[in-house]
């Protein structure tokens, strides 16, 4: 277990989290996506700062898990008023704006 | 490695502080008939003052938190076209809210936040820091989109707008990592050692440039980016809009240049192609795709994205000194465009309902003062003298010649030739057309809101007449 397996488990999952990304339809799924992307960049900070460089990768990660956090509970606050209006989650049902 | 306690320099951050007390306390302004003004004016003290410490910190170069926050004049200027901008937007939303009553503190403290948010931005040359400002300015954003939350389209924009956006913020985040896994740094400055001694490969390093491009290249809205902002601007509450069209773009733009400042010191090309290729695409598909456009908001998005285009010709000659061509471009796009909004939202009567092109005709009959101002922000928008569109675009254009990009320039003229067709149809709608009565109410007399469009459309007027000193501010800015 070297650098560059951490390396390249955290760009598999990132690339697991786009193509969820773009292939999914569900609001929340989309959600779970995007925390993948995010959570995967945290793992290539940490393979970074152990393997080449000093601690410093490893504080970056606290300030990400926060971000992630707020990003959350803004989306999902989004997520719940669309299920109240639409009464769905798929997003491409969601098509009053033309384009 | 040895520990220093970094020196944190209150003086630095002091506008944000206030920003941000003014925003904490419009959150207890409860809710209630006559709180309207109340909230209005917190935000907009809240701003002026900022704007009166402007003067204390140009040419100084202040610095905070160990050179983590820069306030140099550059970041001062951009900093001031924001705080102008929102200034605009505190007016229009002054009386585009009359029918909503409810959360108005909160409206004005997010909108104060997202200030705060764009001035970090601005103001860092750390990436780590410029990306907690974009997701302090992007969380206030997709809040303020969704803010009427019983309009079905407002809440399909926000969704829209907060998936994509925060997509784009992890893909921006993956090219900081990469950027520290090339450099060991966040900071740009990364790049003053950046040799063939360095730990990893130079692919690593382009791979993170070119990531944070595509970060950026979302939240300014240029193509092949720029998906979400027409439904976004058309969905959000018209006041929203006109703040998201400009604000979030000068503070992108604005870490585009620190990232090619630095960038084309060192490897040229690869930023140089990035940015060509952004700018002819955004000028192709922002002007063909503006034509095509009946409703008002709409189009304005499109040539927004156009617009961005023009202005990262600019970026293409940082070293020939485009950096006074794109704050000069920006100062005037700031005007312009707030301006064209401006009439948006007057025209916008209720909440869900979109403004169409149609809505103008036969403006010019009953309302000669707001259909001149229109006139001028289009005219300034298609680049006709004597407005400062011409000026900002002629100065743009000379430093892409300049900088050895004939055939981005010859592009970008085509496109402006293009671009005159949907701008002069909304001049031919207003003047032209005489049937139909608007939709605004016969008198509405002189009030704040027309006021701020008279005085917008008269600087544009005087900037486009004697641009000096307007340029000799942007030319001090970017000396650094």
């Amino acid at each position: 277990m070297g650098f560059y397996h951490f390396l390249s488990l955290g760009i598999i999952l990132f690339a697991i989290g786009v193509v969820g990304f773009v292939i999914r339809n569900n609001t929340i799924v989309l959600l779970l996506s995007v925390e993948l992307m995010l959570n995967s960049v945290n793992l290539i900070f940490v393979a970074f700062s152990r393997y080449l460089y000093g601690t410093e990768g490893q504080i970056y990660v606290f300030i990400i898990m926060t971000i992630a956090a707020a990003e959350v509970a803004v989306g999902l606050a989004i997520v719940v008023s669309i299920y109240r209006l639409f009464g769905t989650l798929d997003i491409s049902k969601i098509k009053l704006l033309k384009g | 490695m040895d520990f220093t306690i970094p020196d944190v320099n209150f003086i630095s951050f002091a506008p944000e502080v206030i920003l941000l007390l003014f925003a904490t306390i419009l959150l207890f302004v409860q809710s209630g008939s006559g709180r309207r003004g109340v909230c209005a004016l917190l935000a907009f003290l809240a701003l002026v003052s900022n704007i009166l410490m402007t003067p204390f910190y140009w040419g100084k170069g202040i610095e905070g938190f160990g050179g983590l926050i820069i306030r140099d004049n550059f970041s001062i200027m951009c900093q001031t076209m924001i705080i102008v901008a929102v200034i605009l937007v505190i007016v229009y939303s002054y009386q585009y809210l009359v029918f909503e009553e409810k959360n108005l503190g909160e409206y004005y403290t997010l909108l104060l936040t997202s200030v705060v948010g764009m001035n970090i931005m601005i103001a860092s040359t750390n990436l780590m820091v410029i990306f907690m400002g974009m997701e302090i300015l992007s969380m206030s954003l997709y809040v303020l989109v969704a803010f009427f939350k019983t309009v079905r389209e407002g809440m399909e924009a926000s969704i829209k707008y907060f998936l994509l956006g925060a997509f784009a913020s992890a893909i921006f985040l993956l090219g900081i990592s990469f950027f520290y896994g090339a450099s060991g740094k966040t900071g740009l400055d990364a790049f003053v050692m950046f040799d063939a001694t360095s730990k990893l490969t130079v692919p690593f390093f382009f791979v993170g440039i070119s990531l944070i491009m595509v970060g950026l290249g979302f939240k300014i809205a240029s193509v092949p980016f720029h998906m979400w902002a027409p439904d976004a601007y058309e969905g959000a509450p018209t006041s929203v809009a006109s703040f998201l069209s400009v604000a979030p773009k000068i503070a992108g733009m604005a870490v585009i240049f620190r990232v090619g400042i630095e960038m084309s010191k060192y490897f040229p090309e690869v930023m140089l192609t990035i940015i060509a290729f952004m700018a002819v695409t955004s000028m192709i598909v922002g002007n063909f795709a503006a034509m095509r456009q009946s409703g008002l908001v709409r189009m304005l998005a499109y040539s927004g994205i156009a617009q961005v285009g023009y202005m990262m010709i600019s970026l293409l000659a940082i070293p020939q000194g485009g950096g006074s061509a794109l704050l000069f471009y920006l100062s005037i796009y700031v005007l312009m465009n707030m301006g064209a909004f401006g009439i948006a939202v007057l025209l916008s009567k209720k909440k869900d309902k979109r403004v169409q092109i149609n809505d103008l005709k036969g403006l010019a009959g009953e309302h000669p003062v707001i259909a001149f101002t229109m006139a001028v922000f289009m005219l300034s928008l298609a680049g006709i003298p004597p407005t400062g569109g011409f000026f900002a675009k002629f100065y743009v254009f000379t430093h892409g010649i300049e900088a050895g990009y004939l055939w981005v320039v010859i592009i970008a003229v085509i496109t402006t030739v293009a671009s005159l067709y949907y701008y002069f149809r909304v001049i031919v709608f207003m003047y032209m057309t005489e049937e139909e009565a608007g939709i605004l109410p016969k008198n509405i007399g002189i009030n704040l809101f027309n006021f701020a469009l008279i005085v917008a459309a008269l600087l544009i007027i005087v900037l486009g007449v004697i641009p000096g000193s307007l340029l000799e501010l942007a030319q001090q800015a970017v000396v650094f």
